[in-house]
């Protein structure tokens, strides 16, 4: 394995809540390759096994788990789980997706509730529960997963904003609140990506492409290795950081 | 899709690399693979640096320079570019003790000169010997090492706040320029990590109680982020600032350790 020595998750728990959306396989795929077992932990199994569709792993070292993330009792019985399996947890990646366009005027309480719910709710569910494991342990790693719409402003997306800035400010407190238990708290924060291999050509032709300083959108395999990092013992002198992954996006005037 | 930390077959050039956070990252980037270029004024602790990088199996070479003379910046490029064929990582992080620590009025005009020259020139200086190169193979990895003064500050302390905080505004710029033809740039922030070079700097570091994390960050510490920032698995992280300082940027409103007292929980009864 080519990871560097420091690197390595030979063997830890690692718990990633989310959905078989987006990046999560490539997620799921960087920590296994680096030794961690994982535990998914979505909605349902067509979820579960979707974070898990990368991942090349013995089954033995996979778990799946479905729980409604945004549900106190769920979140508990699957920590539940996976301290009676494996006896801790040593990573969690909390990488809900849940994305509406829609301008704040048409925004029903509804659409504010499952919003606040599914991308901030249930990180602050996942963080106590797995937090409660992770201090008493007196170490752990939480990777949240977040965007740079936590940290700048867009029209049509206010919901999703103000749930991100929570994530990110959450990321902070913990960071520091947990310090001195050994558990790191830090969060990646994702620009512009694509799940598609678009050629550069094509991608070129994109207004939004052609603005970013690094003219291309982020794939996936952009923030596996960073996760590895924040993840490993070696990161153990960052703390309540959010590392953003935009190719240049938030340097742009 | 860790292959990509691997840095086999790049160079490194890397200021100030004799001591401290400088060695410790030329040591991990030859452990990761590259070969290394280690400049710095004293030669002496180059030359250990680079007996120890080829002790890790890569090529090492040691060339003394004062990289706030043009001159010699010029020099030591053309010399490590003579050696390796190439450099695809540039870590500015040479310093100058900004020793300054008093009123504005008495600040000389040389020494304001001097302290935004070390701080921030020698990396413009650096950075423009290379950038071109770099932009014409395609790909280059440019690290500068700033500090919190540079995004908060210092007492009376004009010439190192401006000049890292410089760096981190020239990182941005290099972002925005170099993206495009596959030259990232990003920033380090070693908060309190104390080296022999660094409490000339910026004084002593505060006691750990004083760090978040209760302790202060061990030198080694910064070796596997400056292999992530310099190898091909960094290639979509462009103009940010990592903060290696053991928590202090989250916090920072209030002495670190200072907690408002909660109130009561009434039997401190878990919540569910």
């Amino acid at each position: 394995m080519p990871v560097p020595r420091e690197w390595a998750l030979e063997d830890k728990v690692a718990v990633v809540a989310g959905n078989g959306l987006g990046w999560s396989p490539a997620l799921v795929e960087a920590l296994s390759e680096a030794g961690a077992q994982i535990v998914a932990v979505a909605r349902d199994r067509a979820q579960t096994a979707a974070m898990l569709s990368r991942a090349s792993l013995s089954p033995a070292r996979t778990i799946q788990l479905s729980a409604d993330l945004t549900r106190p009792s769920d979140v508990r019985r699957a920590v539940r789980k996976v301290v009676a399996a494996f006896g801790r947890i040593d990573i969690l990646v909390n990488n809900p997706q849940r994305v509406v366009v829609q301008p704040f005027l048409a925004t029903s309480l509804l659409d504010m509730r499952r919003m606040l719910d599914e991308n901030l709710k249930s990180v602050l569910l996942c963080c106590r529960e797995v937090g409660r494991v992770m201090v008493a342990q007196g170490k752990g790693r939480i990777i949240n997963i977040t965007s740079i719409l936590g940290e700048r402003g867009i029209a049509n997306e206010a919901l999703y904003c103000a749930a991100q800035g929570a994530v990110i400010q959450l990321t902070r407190a913990l960071g520091l609140e947990w310090a001195p238990s050994g558990v790191r708290v830090n969060a990646i924060g994702c620009g512009w990506f694509t799940m598609e291999q678009i050629p550069q050509e094509e991608q070129e032709k994109s207004l939004l492409v052609r603005y970013l300083p690094s003219r291309r959108l982020g794939v996936p395999e952009d923030i596996g290795p960073l996760l590895v990092y924040l993840a490993s013992d070696a990161c153990d002198f960052i703390a309540g950081q959010t590392v953003f992954v935009d190719g240049g996006a938030l340097v742009h005037l | 899709m860790l292959e990509k930390l691997n840095l086999d077959g790049k160079v490194a050039l890397v200021t100030g690399g004799g001591t401290g956070l400088g060695r410790e990252m030329a040591l991990a980037m030859a452990r990761a693979g590259a070969d290394i270029v280690i400049a710095g004024r004293r030669p002496g602790p180059l030359e250990e640096t680079a007996q120890k990088v080829r002790e890790t199996g890569m090529r090492a070479l040691a060339l003394s320079a004062d990289v706030t003379d043009l001159s010699q910046v010029a020099s030591l490029v053309s010399r490590a570019t003579e050696t390796f064929g190439h450099i695809d990582i540039l870590i500015n992080n040479a310093g100058y003790p900004a020793q300054q620590q008093y009123a504005i009025w008495d600040v000389s005009d040389e020494e304001w000169h001097a302290g935004i020259e070390a701080n921030l020139s020698s990396a413009f200086y650096c950075s423009r010997a290379l950038a071109k190169q770099m932009v014409q193979r395609g790909r280059g990895r440019i690290i500068n090492i700033s500090s919190g003064a540079g995004i908060r500050s210092l007492r009376d302390n004009y010439m190192y706040s401006v000049g890292k905080a410089g760096l981190v505004a020239f990182t941005k710029a290099l972002a925005m320029s170099l993206g495009r033809f596959g030259v990232t740039s990003n920033c380090i922030v070693p908060g309190s990590v104390p080296t022999k070079s660094r409490d000339a700097a910026e004084g002593a570091p505060p006691p750990a109680r004083n760090v978040p994390v209760g302790r202060v960050g061990l030198p080694q510490e910064i070796g596997p982020l400056a292999v992530f920032l310099a190898s091909d698995a960094s290639d979509y992280m462009n103009g940010q600032t990592f903060f290696l300082d053991g928590g202090a940027f989250a916090g920072g409103v209030t002495p670190t350790g200072y907690i408002r007292e909660a109130p009561s929980l009434g039997g401190a009864k878990e919540q569910t």
